[in-house]
């Protein structure tokens, strides 16, 4: 049995790392109406949305100034724009097991999570700029960011650990259903909840109970308010933390799954 | 003499409570092809699986070099080659990218670039080079497969179905692949529906039925399972009814008919024609020849685990 020193092997999970790293980039790359449909998304969302709740800027209890409104959903539309976009790393794990890739991946001498970790550097990248974009989208419709530099870094954080943790989600549900017809489907009942239940288009405080319990657990509802925090310069370091252990907690349980199914299936008897 | 290439003993694998492979044994001896055969469900994608680490055996031993397919399973996955039922690749990158990349995640850093090229003047994929997998038909997709499977000099090599889907000049040219790679000293594990495919490249074959081994043995061995020869005739249709014998296959085909029948040896070949003669039907062609795996496979199938 051939034995590896522990640099070698760094050595080589960090090639393999940046072999499945170019390939999901250029993958992606590959696909322009996916990457102009996913980079413009927030775009169009904010556009829309900051129109659609004019008449809840207009109303008592909100800032006034008629551009609060994109200052108020701009760090919600980058955090519901990471959930939607984190569907395509279920979709992109599931057409792996589709053409085949996924049985081919497996059988060569390589970690299993590489390619999962791939797929998430990808979502990172995508999210950054997916971010850059609807910044200046923002800034042209009257966004002003109220916070320190140090409030911008902690907001890129959050927003890139939330992207890991929905590569992850989507990543195994794509791995478990091996449809990407299906797991589009099945990305959409994940989504909303995540979604909805959460800061992003309504104040917690007007949901019933069960939806506010539900968002103490929801990464999506703590990313939001902390970005939001960030944005309008009043988040605390417990915001902060808050939505990177939500983010990192979701990130432990999803890896972890993979991990119980195989040493259930571990029947050898032999 | 070395050790087999792969040894698989008394293997078990059960999907919920089916089993997919009921106690299976076999060994391939180093740079020998093993030729896998099988109806549809018979086990044969299921072993190819646990031999290349995919699936877990539920009971049994199954080990590749010496190396266990299950404690060993990284060291056993730097010495495979794997050709799915699927080609394996990346539609959006070219064929020498998913050389490249697979070069690069098999550990061969800066020299996959070259071993791409390699590959791709070796098997002739020149003009895919620089097309998008995506872009290109089924046959030319598994050519590159088969490309990729060879990625790093793999010293077992596993196929499974490897030409489903290949024009005939490309299932050749695969053929030719296999024989340079097993006379180099690469162990070859193919599976097949194509008898044809066993009988060209296979030392030794192995039939699945329902899981289990119904016969083994090498495609010489086998062919004397049925015996004898096999004597096809061309008759008018219409002196089918005549025929004094049942035959074990006749095809019709306007008005004439194609008849075969298995006879003991060439003696009663012979004999036969003279029968034939005397009672009045007319022969228009004739062959007398061994039995194919053909024969075999369709004789199996009517006599399972008759020949273990």
């Amino acid at each position: 049995m051939t034995t590896t020193t522990p640099s070698i092997e760094r050595r080589r999970i960090g090639d393999q790392l940046a072999a499945l790293t170019v390939r999901n980039l250029r993958t992606s790359a590959r696909v322009p109406q996916l990457l102009m449909f996913s980079l413009t998304m927030p775009m169009a969302m904010l556009v829309l949305f900051s129109q659609v709740f004019r008449s809840v800027a207009a109303g008592p209890g909100f800032p006034a100034g008629t551009s609060y409104i994109v200052v108020f959903l701009t760090p919600a539309m980058l955090a519901v724009s990471t959930v939607m976009a984190g569907t395509n790393a279920g979709v992109s794990a599931a057409i792996d097991h589709t053409n085949g890739l996924h049985d081919r991946f497996a059988a060569l001498p390589m970690r299993a999570a590489l390619p999962g970790v791939a797929r998430t550097i990808n979502e990172a990248v995508f999210t950054l700029a997916r971010a850059a974009l609807l910044g200046i989208a923002a800034v042209a419709l009257g966004f002003e960011f109220y916070g320190t530099a140090m409030d911008a870094v902690a907001a890129v954080v959050v927003l890139v650990t939330l992207a890991a943790a929905m590569s992850a989600l989507f990543g195994l549900i794509g791995d478990r259903l091996r449809r990407p017809d299906v797991v589009q489907f099945a990305g959409m009942m994940v989504m909303m909840p995540l979604m909805f239940i959460s800061s992003a288009f309504a104040p917690l405080e007007t949901m019933p109970g069960w939806m506010q319990a539900m968002a103490t657990v929801n990464p999506v509802a703590h990313a939001t308010d902390a970005l939001r925090g960030h944005v309008l310069g009043t988040a605390t370091a417990g915001d902060t933390v808050a939505a990177l252990v939500a983010a990192i907690g979701l990130w432990v349980a999803v890896t972890a799954v993979p991990v119980l199914i195989r040493l259930i299936r571990s029947p050898r008897v032999r | 003499m070395s050790a087999p290439a792969v040894v698989v003993e008394d293997l078990h694998v059960a999907y919920g409570k089916t089993w997919a492979l009921d106690g299976v044994d076999l060994e391939a001896a180093i740079g020998t092809t093993l030729g896998v055969l099988g109806h549809n469900g018979a086990g044969k994608t299921t072993l190819i699986r646990t031999l290349t680490t995919l699936v877990r055996p539920t009971i049994g031993r199954v080990q590749i070099e010496g190396l266990d397919v299950v404690g060993d399973a990284i060291a056993v996955r730097r010495r495979i080659g794997v050709t799915g039922q699927y080609a394996g690749l990346d539609e959006f990158l070219t064929a020498r990218e998913n050389l490249e990349l697979i070069g690069r995640l098999t550990g061969l850093r800066r020299t996959a670039r070259a071993q791409a090229d390699a590959l791709i003047d070796r098997l002739g994929l020149h003009e895919y080079a620089t097309r998008r997998a995506g872009e290109l038909s089924g046959g030319s997709r598994r050519r590159i497969d088969l490309a990729v499977s060879l990625v790093g000099s793999p010293s077992v090599l596993f196929l499974d179905e490897p030409t489903t889907g290949l024009d005939p000049l490309a299932r050749a040219g695969l053929w030719d692949v296999v024989d340079e790679l097993t006379a180099a000293g690469t162990t070859v594990v193919l599976t097949t529906q194509y008898l044809e495919e066993a009988d060209r490249l296979a030392d030794h074959i192995v039939v699945l039925s329902r899981g289990r081994v119904a016969a083994r043995g090498t495609p010489t061995q086998l062919k004397r399972i049925v015996g004898g020869k096999v004597l096809s005739a061309t008759i008018p249709a219409g002196q089918l009814a005549d025929l004094r014998f049942i035959p074990d296959a006749n095809r019709v085909d306007g008005d004439r008919a194609r008849v075969s029948v298995t006879v003991d040896d060439a003696t009663a070949a012979t004999a036969l024609v003279s029968d034939l003669h005397r009672s009045g039907i007319e022969i228009t062609d004739l062959d007398v020849t061994s039995p194919s795996l053909d024969d075999v496979f369709t004789h199996l199938a009517h006599t399972p685990g008759a020949h273990r």
